[in-house]
């Protein structure tokens, strides 16, 4: 290499050097706590924020006002369910450890809560009826002339012009529970009168003896990334609902329709190939794969299967550590997984997910009350991890 | 560039990234768990993917002007679509791409306000640096920027993400959307113009003729 060569590759190398002294993590942070009061006001994909793009999205609206107007008020709103179209009335269940979508035409969401149970009852070109049977929902109604939004969970009724909020109904208990983040509704409860609104920054929980409680303030929680994510969750369909073909994938095989996130399919045609088959002549990377469709597809024993044979059979490979920390996973908050997590912590100490893995850890003793175990991982985990994502819970659990 | 990035590269573009070993499962699961409702998982894929992110946008850009919003946009995109990433594996190279083509469009609008200023008589507005002028390499770094904004945009991105970044050709290819020919034709046309200019800038002259280590 000529000297000239040399002497720009030490000024390149110089300039490099001198970026990358400067740290990063104000800029990071800055950005994450704007990212989360985006998140939470633009749940619609897309929203940007230039003026230009501004510009457009109102003229969008406008055009849209107009084919609005121009195909008439009469057609009402279409929605799916995970991707898939589904009819109204059909029951949607939530598996218990994921969220189900309904994404209705006009933008509008549903979100029903691991374990909830509902269904979309009527639907009409300005809104649709939604019954809770049992469970949560996160709830996005964009604002619209003539919007009109009912949703019924037991003796109560949430009419919705354009909000955002979260319901709950225990059908075991009675309890109505509801916080709202934007907009206002309108509650009705089962006693004459009972009827109340709840705007932005309010939260009611009532049964109905009390249903005429008053709303107060929703208690400030430190704000979280993924709160809009969930809208978008992926693509879950009720036990009862039939697969839809937008559902099924190419691939034929189950690798194929794991890797597309098609994880019941991909779990369905193992189980027609013989489960115990597919495991024994499995490598290290189908094993891991196999297991996590399982989880994925909510069948924890075939995960547990896939797990404990990547870890007899090829303990020692990268993918058996990491089958410990989904075994861990998998008896969250069980103080069973402290085990599993701290053998992946042995075996992978520098991994990615070791972080994750050390705060379950402090997680499931400070839920279980062992105080001693608790500190003792938070100290451990803030000397490793200062800035974690497990950081505040342990300063909590050591009382700073 | 393309204007929609997309997180899909091609198969022989793909090969070469893999081999590098960057690619990483681990981003497979923690995407998975995010779309399902994971809320940890999305929490470590900005906490892991951030700074690095906001280093490239750094080096892109060559001032920390801009890099918090061009970071929160890009991540802000990334997390609202991550249900239709086809291979959850390729997260980082997604949302380094978006931010990358984030900065390219910077970089045109302030190319084109300094044109049109010099066109209106308006002084041209100096871009903070990273840090205040202090030293030989705080000049440096100034005078490299002020020689890397004479380059045509891509050349220029082509040549920090690998120059500058350290990302091989292959990632490069991916995160600018062209195939792995055209990364390579870019860095070398870019690595043309910046040695030809090296030596007609009067601070990076000193660095060529020895005078500053």
């Amino acid at each position: 290499m000529k000297p000239a060569e040399q002497r720009i590759d030490r000024l390149l190398d110089a300039v490099a050097a001198r970026q990358g002294q400067e740290p990063t993590q104000p800029i990071v942070g800055a950005a994450r706590q704007r990212l989360v009061v985006s998140l939470q006001r633009t749940p619609r994909r897309g929203a940007r924020r230039s003026a230009a793009f501004a510009a457009l999205a109102v003229a969008c609206l406008a055009a849209g006002v107009i084919l609005w107007l121009a195909r008439g008020v009469g057609r009402p709103l279409r929605f799916e369910v995970g991707g898939a179209t589904v009819s109204v009335g059909d029951w949607l269940a939530a598996p218990t450890d994921r969220n189900l979508p309904v994404r209705f035409s006009n933008g509008a969401s549903v979100l029903l809560r691991p374990g909830a149970r509902g269904r979309v009852s009527a639907v009409r070109a300005s809104g649709a009826t939604v019954e809770v049977e049992h469970g949560g929902m996160a709830i996005v109604v964009p604002h619209a002339p003539g919007t009109d939004w009912t949703f019924l969970a037991g003796p109560f009724a949430v009419q919705v012009i354009g909000t955002r909020f979260d319901l709950a109904w225990d059908a075991t208990t009675g309890v109505f529970e509801m916080e709202v983040m934007d907009g206002n509704v309108q509650v009705r409860g089962p006693l004459a009168g009972s009827r109340q609104h709840v705007v932005g920054g309010q939260s009611v929980r009532l049964t109905a003896a009390n249903a005429s409680a008053q709303p107060r303030a929703i208690v400030a929680t430190a704000p979280e990334l993924p709160a809009a994510l969930e809208s978008a969750s992926a693509p879950t369909l009720p036990n009862s609902a039939p697969i839809p073909t937008t559902m099924r994938a190419e691939a034929t095989d189950w690798r194929g329709l794991a890797k597309a996130a098609h994880y019941r399919e991909a779990i369905a045609l193992a189980e027609a190939a013989g489960f115990d088959n597919v495991v024994a002549g499995s490598d290290a990377a189908d094993l891991l794969l196999l297991g996590d469709a399982s989880r994925y597809a909510g069948n924890v024993t075939r995960a547990r299967q896939c797990y404990a044979a990547l870890r007899r059979s090829f303990g020692g490979s990268a993918q058996a550590a990491l089958a410990l920390f989904r075994l861990g996973v998998l008896d969250f908050p069980s103080p069973n997984a402290v085990a599993s997590f701290e053998q992946f912590l042995r075996e992978r100490p520098g991994d990615a997910l070791a972080p994750e893995a050390l705060g379950r850890i402090l997680e499931v003793q400070q839920r279980s009350g062992n105080t001693a175990a608790a500190r003792a991982t938070a100290e451990r985990y803030l000397s490793q991890y200062p800035k974690g994502a497990h950081a505040t819970l342990a300063h909590s659990v050591l009382g700073q | 560039m393309s204007h929609r990035p997309a997180p899909n590269a091609s198969a022989s573009t793909l090969r070469v990234v893999e081999d590098s070993g960057v690619i990483d499962n681990d981003d497979g699961e923690l995407v998975r768990a995010a779309i399902g409702g994971d809320r940890s998982a999305a929490h470590r894929l900005y906490d892991k993917h951030a700074p690095r992110v906001a280093m490239t946008l750094r080096r892109t850009l060559g001032s920390d002007h801009d890099v918090a919003d061009l970071l929160h946009d890009a991540f802000l995109v990334v997390l609202e679509r991550l249900d239709t990433l086809e291979n959850p594996a390729l997260f980082r190279f997604w949302v380094t791409r978006i931010a990358v083509f984030q900065a390219r469009r910077l970089i045109r609008k302030r190319a084109r306000h300094r044109w049109l200023r010099l066109v209106s008589g308006e002084d041209p507005v100096q871009e903070p640096v990273t840090h205040p002028p202090s030293d030989d390499v705080d000049e440096a770094l100034r005078a490299t920027y002020e020689l890397l904004e004479s380059i045509p945009e891509d050349e220029r991105i082509a040549f920090v993400l690998r120059r500058l970044d350290g990302m091989g050709v292959g990632e490069i290819a991916v995160v600018c959307g062209v195939s792995l020919s055209t990364a390579k034709r870019r860095i070398g046309r870019a690595e043309e113009l910046f040695r030809a200019g090296v030596p007609k800038h009067p601070v990076l002259k000193e660095w060529l003729e020895g005078a500053t280590a």
